[in-house]
């Protein structure tokens, strides 16, 4: 049954991990340098299946899985240009490049982390229930 | 054992550990209901239950030594099934994650259901013991 709350709590984590990086996007919306020196590069997380090996192999492949956050990438996309000649980073022709952020994007992405997040929750829920009313057996 | 708690317990025990299996299975669905390629798993619930229970007809109870040995029948094993989904994506996971809340909330109630009749079957056992000393 503990595996149970593990599993969950490793969607949790995955899921906050996600909603940081959807911030950060956010927040970096308008960043046009970073100490890389290039604008902010939208960032993405990569979700992968995580064995849990003592749990109920059938013929050597395990069958239950948790999630982990595996690796955050860049977004490789293009830059947006917007023409702004007075401004410090723009370049000889007065295009500043700004972040391949939509804000569009990110909001799907948050509203589907958070609904994923509230879905583990419910999940734990019952894992809790379920908990208690074994214990009650013990009277 | 079975001359005191009977055949209904090793039943309800049966079922309570295919609902507990049913549900990590649900709960693991539900973490992975965004990793890419993941397909969604399950038990069939009945299927396991009626083979368990025939199955345990035929086989042998492990002779006991010592008083002190427990009795028992050990962990369930099942048949996990990937189960195909009509919503799958483009990044071929199956997981629907409507469908599995409702599993999981019909699993749950499911095993406190199960463990409710536990508890009677307790009780019951329990008025037995203490009234007949009356």
């Amino acid at each position: 049954m503990f595996d149970s709350f593990a599993i969950t709590a490793q969607a949790l984590t995955s899921q906050r991990i996600r909603l940081n990086v959807i911030a950060s996007n956010l927040a970096n919306m308008n960043t046009t340098h970073t100490p890389e020196g290039t604008p902010y590069r939208r960032r993405d997380v990569v979700f992968s299946t995580y064995p849990f090996e003592e749990a109920l192999a059938v013929a050597g492949r395990s069958t239950l899985t948790g999630v982990r956050v595996v690796d955050v990438v860049e977004d490789a996309g293009p830059f947006r240009l917007v023409y702004e000649p007075t401004h410090p980073d723009a370049d000889e022709t007065g295009y500043v490049m700004y972040p391949n952020v939509d804000p569009l994007e990110e909001m799907v992405n948050m509203m589907t982390a958070v609904r994923s997040y509230e879905a583990n929750i419910s999940a734990l829920k019952a894992t809790k229930t379920m908990i208690s009313k074994a214990l009650e057996i013990i009277t | 054992m079975s001359d005191l708690f009977g055949k209904t317990f090793v039943t309800l025990k049966t079922a309570m550990d295919l609902r507990h299996t049913r549900h990590r299975l649900i709960a693991s669905n539900i973490a992975n209901a965004e990793t890419p390629g993941y397909r969604a798993k399950d038990i069939r619930f009945e299927v396991e239950l009626k083979r368990e229970v025939e199955g345990r007809r035929g086989t042998v109870v492990p002779v006991r030594t010592h008083p002190l040995h427990m009795g028992g029948s050990g962990g369930v094993t099942v048949s996990i099934i990937e189960r195909s989904s009509a919503t799958g994506g483009l990044d071929g996971n199956t997981v629907s994650l409507d469908e599995e809340m409702v599993r999981l909330t019909e699993n749950a109630t499911m095993y406190s259901v199960l463990a409710k009749f536990i508890k009677h079957k307790f009780s019951h056992l329990m008025t037995a013991i203490k009234e007949g000393g009356k």
